[in-house]
């Protein structure tokens, strides 16, 4: 377990380094850089060259990249060049907001997904299980961006029970997470109801039910363990569309949160806050699996030993 | 052994629907076990031997259902009984042994957990005594070291211990009927001796009935006192072991007992198979259900009309027109 532990370790630090490389490069190949942008249409090369100087742009890139990587072991991801702040405390001001977004979302999700799906596998065929399909098709139609807008026109312009943006509280995060949230039920409700199908059809399903096993526990402790397996592989790719789902709710809901952050961050060409996002929503992605991996083997015994 | 019956089942009809059709999986089942006895049901496959078996709890699987019959178990109907009431029974006073030990247990949870839950679900007891019973019932059925391992994981154990770990779930409730549903089919041959020894020998001790499964006429004449033997969803021939196997009266069992490999016939002649195929549940109707293949079958009657029950020995009972006219010399089809 500890040899498999290493392993991924190291596995998710070779991703996040990789992915830390391509941003870096890509960025500096992509048209237009901070110099430029904060200097305007009309400042002259000296001006230019005096920011491209204070950003440190102007060295070569490889010189460039040593220097991040260097600060960055130290805690220190640069200057942003919007901000003019550390950019750690650019991202540590954001990140509890998107955090408690995603974690709501991913929250909201799994529990919309457990209370449905469990209830249309218990019953195919019932109205449930045709709410549960009309729930899926619905959820996947609906892009994050127009649902966000119809929700805020409903429960906050007409009914105004919640608030149409900003992050002021617990309130001011229904509407978001529901967005969110509804984009990733349709995965999550269809795996689960499908794995806990045919879980209900397995024979120690059938062994527990001739012991006089109640149904329920049956079905929430026997079957569901074995079922939820699937939808852990589901929530951990689901981590990435999270990731994507966030930046736009926030944008829709005007959301302080890394989202805004990177958008602002990418039209000023603000190196620094758009590498360290970008390596952080990768760490995050990559550190999110190996926990639903490490998870995997918490739920199913038999992984232990392979593992 | 001829006590009062402790289970009478009664006219037992099992449908599936499939499309528009009706499939009877199982047809007037009837038979009788006795407290202490041995009852084996022999038939192959998709003769309506297990879902029988499960038809008498209620746990026929899928859209199929009893639709007929009486279970008298204890004074009551088993099939009149509300879920509640039957759901009480289940386990604790019929228990169930499956085919397979590898997909009958849960994979993810310990042994103990297991036993425990059945305990949970029907005895009152303190924490200590179900841990003690835990640890009795997985030593009667030989299981090594349980205070142990009982903590492993069906994974973590042979097909052979698996098996004993399914009995002994069977045996927690020290039940007063153990269904053993081809329970050893799956097992290599010296565990499944193993396994049969087990059976027998907790069965005398313990004194339970039991119901055992299994397409292998040789194996239930180890095990039995009695055999009743289907035949696509219908018995056709029911009495003491040894009796039906000495002095088999109907064409199918005839059949059954000619195709089993013996000693000395190997290389010297091929086995005798039986011809044809068993045939569609859906339009058997009235006919006896092996018209379609028997070779003794009496023209324009065995197609048409459901033969009774003929007594052909003592306590020995055969379904069979053939039989009914011409006795044991008429149905004797391949000697």
């Amino acid at each position: 377990m500890t040899r498999y532990l290493l392993n991924r370790l190291f596995q998710a630090i070779a991703v996040v380094w990789a992915i830390a490389v391509t941003v870096f490069v890509l960025l500096r190949l992509s048209p237009g850089d901070p110099a430029t942008i904060r200097g305007g249409l009309d400042a002259s090369p000296e001006v230019i060259e005096s920011y491209a100087r204070e950003f440190g742009t102007d060295r070569p890139i490889v010189d460039q990249f040593a220097r991040f990587v260097g600060h960055a072991f130290t805690g220190d991801f640069g200057t942003s060049v919007r901000y003019g702040e550390p950019v750690t405390s650019v991202v540590g001001q954001a990140l509890p907001h998107t955090l408690a977004l995603g974690a709501t979302a991913l929250l909201l999700s799994v529990s919309i997904a457990l209370a449905v799906g469990v209830a249309a596998a218990r019953r195919p065929g019932s109205w449930i299980d045709a709410g549960s399909s009309v729930l899926a098709a619905a959820g996947q139609a609906m892009p994050t961006f127009w649902l966000g807008l119809v929700l805020i026109q409903v429960f906050s312009v007409q009914l105004g029970i919640f608030p149409s943006g900003g992050a002021t509280g617990f309130s001011s995060l229904v509407l978001p997470a529901t967005a969110v949230a509804l984009a990733m039920v349709p995965t999550q409700l269809r795996v689960l109801r499908s794995s806990m199908r045919s879980t209900l059809g397995e024979d120690y399903v059938r062994t527990a039910r001739s012991f006089g096993l109640r149904e329920r526990r049956i079905s929430y402790v026997y079957a569901l363990r074995n079922a939820s397996l699937p939808v852990l592989t589901v929530i951990g790719v689901d981590v990435g569309y999270l990731l994507g789902g966030v930046i736009v709710a926030e944008a829709v809901f005007n959301y302080p949160g890394i989202g805004q952050l990177a958008i602002s961050a990418l039209g000023t060409r603000d190196y620094p806050l758009i590498q360290a996002l970008a390596i952080g929503s990768a760490a995050v992605f990559v550190l999110l699996n190996l926990l639903i991996d490490l998870l995997y083997a918490v739920v199913d015994p038999r992984v232990r030993v392979s593992g | 052994m001829t006590s009062a019956p402790v289970l009478s089942v009664r006219g037992l009809r099992i449908e599936f629907p499939v499309g528009g059709d009706r499939l009877v999986a199982a047809r007037d089942v009837s038979f009788e076990l006795a407290g202490g006895e041995c009852l084996a049901i022999v038939g192959e496959s998709g003769s309506g031997k297990s879902v029988t078996c499960l038809g008498l709890l209620g746990l026929v699987p899928g859209q199929g259902r009893v639709v007929a019959g009486e279970v008298i178990f204890e004074g009551d109907d088993l099939l009149k009984l509300p879920f509640e009431g039957l759901r009480q029974v289940r386990g604790e006073k019929i228990a169930m042994i499956f085919q397979d030990p590898s997909s009958a247990l849960n994979p993810l949870f310990t042994i103990e957990r297991q036993i425990r839950d059945v305990l949970d679900v029907h005895k009152d007891w303190p924490a200590k005594r179900k841990r003690d019973r835990i640890l009795e019932v997985l030593g009667a059925v030989g299981f090594p070291d349980p205070a142990r391992r009982m903590k492993s994981y069906p994974h973590e154990l042979s097909g052979g211990l698996r098996q004993r770990v399914a009995i002994a779930l069977a045996l927690a409730c020290a039940p007063r009927i153990v269904i053993a549903d081809e329970a050893t089919t799956n097992l290599d041959v010296s565990v499944q001796a193993q396994i049969i020894e087990l059976l027998v020998g907790l069965k005398d001790d313990l004194e339970f009935s039991v119901i055992f499964v299994t397409h292998d006429l040789a194996l239930a004449q180890h095990i039995a006192d009695r055999v009743m033997v289907m035949y696509a969803g219908h018995p056709v021939e029911v009495g003491p072991v040894a009796e039906v196997m000495a002095n088999p009266a109907h064409p199918y069992t005839v059949g059954l007992l000619g195709s089993a490999p013996t000693g000395e016939s190997h290389r010297a002649h091929r086995l005798a198979a039986i011809p044809g195929s068993i045939p569609d549940l859906r339009t058997i109707g009235a006919a006896a259900p092996f018209a379609g293949r028997c070779p003794v079958r009496v023209e324009g009657i065995c197609d048409r009309v459901k033969p009774a029950w003929t007594s052909c020995g003592a306590d020995h009972l055969v379904a069979c027109h053939r039989y009914e006219r011409d006795g044991r010399e008429g149905t004797t089809w391949n000697r």
